[in-house]
């Protein structure tokens, strides 16, 4: 296919640790944080990213902008590889690439006013002049909600909401080409969770950002995002767009996932699939299939074949032997 | 068929110290539970939710605040004015809690025997070896397995789901005819989750046991409430059965938290938004809480509080749109 390049492009990424390198330690126990994950994130597009804790959905949103180090496999961002680049190649690219956190009251210093905690950045990688950083905080400031006298406020002052509102503001600031936004909602209560959430569609309309949505709430991923993939223990049970992952999920954990989220609705009576037991260990995942000791149907062959990782229709890739 | 309420709250009044004086977190809150019924107060961060559970368990720490004025009928008894050594022997035994965080409600320290049996020891005036016996079944009731090994471990060595079955098995140890459950479910995953509230649903089901359940998702109301009580800045702002709440919403913040929630295979262009956020409960004046926030604020909102109104059977809503005299 010559289709244009992809804006974000992962290819079986791979995050281990406590890796095998100690020579202290005999046995090292390897976590297999994220165990070859390959997917691709075309420009303007939401990519929702959704699992349960242990996933390495967070440890994937920070190996692509190289927050934390990878083990083996490559993240291209445009084409190039920011693993590969050099450290100053990187600082130039890092306003294109911005991060959201889940919780913005720790990532942000107590003692400096949001305007300068928002503008810092600017000043850092000198993309505008001193005098006109105000101007572009209160227009960031307008943009994610808050008012203009907010500017000289410090953090403890604004609600939670509100500091979700200014961790947005300090990456769009930059104008950025992509942001991964981890679980940005997941602390909000569901009055001010839905006034983000809804700034988030704006953002994509109006500013042509592309994100990577990581959430464990499925029905805010589904409320955002066009394409989406299903992690457990570090591996892609299935990827494909909304429609084909929540009208026809074909994976039996997405399927689990699915009838597990409640539905505000009492008099819906549904067969619910209720899976048994815990996530396993991830420091020890279950041979074969990794789904195999939660799975309704799952077979002898499961617990010995690892499933290919295949396409079943266009665009639609799912790893269960009997999909 | 009229049980009497197993739970009985009336005009509860919680205030909590603060700088700017003290703040009624739980604001003349009355609300009954009959017995095998399951009652879900729901609300966001701050609307007095887990303090009405406090209260009521008699652990509201004394150095942040107090309760300082209303009943609480245990099956007809005052707790408030009860004893310390008697409200004892009525906590853990009769009615018990479980909390949103097991791992900080578990004493990392001691195993999980060791825990699970402390209170059918203090309660039951069972031997050690009967402790175990009633200990090993209560977990194996809870559903995990592996009840020999599960009993000698400590809490870090336990995952969170397994952590919230054990504070359901201590909770449930001595078959309490009411349990209150704040947040149970809020710090799970979505597949354990669903695991809980279903043994939560069984439980009550097979005892016949009350439950009042706290919780800030309307998902898990829909799933496990009886009745709904929503409360908005320590106040009651609406309560009805589940259906006819969930249906037939009156108050407007109900009905925004209903439309604000994206729900699976229902999409929309926009979510809902209720405007603005929750008021700062110091400096609140007489009016209705909720009036700042409301599109459908009328100049009594802002000057006087609402009462609560009958609206049809045990559905109540306390929101001037509703009385007849001003609606017009």
């Amino acid at each position: 296919m010559s289709k244009a390049l992809p804006l974000l492009e992962v290819k079986n990424l791979k995050k281990y640790y406590g890796d095998s390198s100690n020579l202290f330690r005999r046995n090292p126990e390897v976590v297999k944080a994220v165990d070859g994950v390959s997917f691709t994130i075309e420009k303007g597009e939401t990519f929702g990213l959704v699992g349960e804790s242990g996933s390495g959905k967070s440890t994937i949103g920070k190996s692509i902008l190289r927050l934390s180090s990878i083990t083996d496999g490559e993240v291209l961002y445009k084409g190039q590889n920011i693993h590969k680049l050099s450290k100053k190649d990187m600082r130039n690219l890092r306003p294109k690439l911005q991060f959201i956190f889940q919780d913005p009251y720790s990532s942000l210093n107590p003692r400096i006013r949001i305007g300068d905690a928002i503008g810092e950045a600017l000043i850092d990688h000198g993309l505008v002049d001193k005098s006109e950083i105000r101007e572009r905080v209160l227009e960031v400031l307008d943009i994610c909600g808050l008012a203009p006298y907010q500017i000289d406020r410090y953090p403890h002052e604004f609600s939670g909401g509100q500091r979700q509102r200014i961790g947005i503001a300090r990456a769009i600031i930059l104008n950025p080409d992509f942001i991964v936004a981890d679980e940005p909602v997941s602390a909000l209560d569901v009055s001010i969770q839905a006034q983000i959430i809804n700034l988030f569609s704006d953002l994509q309309k109006e500013r042509d950002i592309t994100f990577l949505f990581i959430s464990h709430d499925l029905s805010v991923v589904e409320h955002l995002c066009s394409k989406i993939g299903v992690l457990y223990l570090g591996t892609m049970m299935e990827l494909g767009s909304r429609d084909q992952l929540y009208g026809n999920p074909l994976h039996p954990y997405t399927k689990a996932l699915l009838s597990a989220v409640p539905v505000p609705d009492p008099t819906l009576k549904r067969e619910r699939i209720i899976i048994k037991g815990d996530i396993p260990n991830p420091a020890d995942p279950p041979k074969g299939c990794k789904f195999h000791t939660r799975c309704p149907i799952a077979t002898d062959m499961c617990r010995i074949e690892v499933p290919e990782f295949r396409e079943v229709e266009a665009n639609h890739f799912v790893a269960c032997h009997f999909a | 068929m009229a049980k009497e309420p197993i739970l009985q709250i009336n005009q509860l009044l919680t205030q909590f110290y603060s700088d700017g004086g003290k703040v009624n977190a739980v604001n003349n809150v009355s609300l009954e539970i009959r017995e095998g019924q399951t009652v879900c107060l729901v609300g966001e961060s701050g609307c007095g939710k887990s303090a009405t559970a406090m209260s009521v368990m008699g652990l509201i720490d004394p150095s942040s605040g107090q309760v300082s004025n209303g009943e609480v009928l245990f099956e007809g008894q005052d707790l408030l004015k009860m004893k310390k050594g008697d409200l004892r022997r009525l906590r853990g035994k009769d009615f018990a809690m479980i909390f949103q965080e097991p791992m900080s409600s578990l004493n990392p320290v001691l195993t999980i025997g060791e825990q699970i049996t402390e209170s059918i020891i203090e309660h039951e005036l069972l031997s050690k070896k009967e402790a175990k016996q009633r200990g090993l079944e209560l977990i194996n009731l809870v559903g995990i397995g592996r009840g020999e090994e599960i009993f000698s471990s400590y809490p870090h060595q336990l995952s969170g789901g397994m952590l919230q079955r054990i504070m359901i098995a201590i909770a449930i140890s001595c078959n309490p005819r009411l349990l209150i459950a704040d947040e149970p479910t809020t710090a799970l995953d979505v597949t354990i989750q669903a695991q809980i509230l279903d043994l939560l649903r069984n439980l009550k089901e097979e005892r016949n046991m009350s439950m009042l359940l706290i919780t800030h998702d309307l998902g898990v109301v829909a799933e496990v409430a009886d009745y709904v009580i929503v409360m908005y800045a320590g106040k009651i702002i609406e309560q009805g059965p589940v259906v006819e709440l969930f249906k037939n919403p009156k108050h407007p913040y109900t009905k925004g938290l209903l439309a604000a929630k994206p729900v699976i295979n229902q999409r929309r262009e926009k979510l809902y938004t209720i405007p603005g956020q929750v008021p700062n409960l110091i400096d609140l004046q007489p009016s209705c809480y909720f009036s700042e926030r409301c599109e459908h604020c009328m100049s009594i909102c802002t000057t006087k509080q609402p009462p609560m109104k009958q609206i049809r059977d045990s559905h109540d809503v306390a929101c001037w749109l509703y009385e007849e005299e001003v609606s017009v």
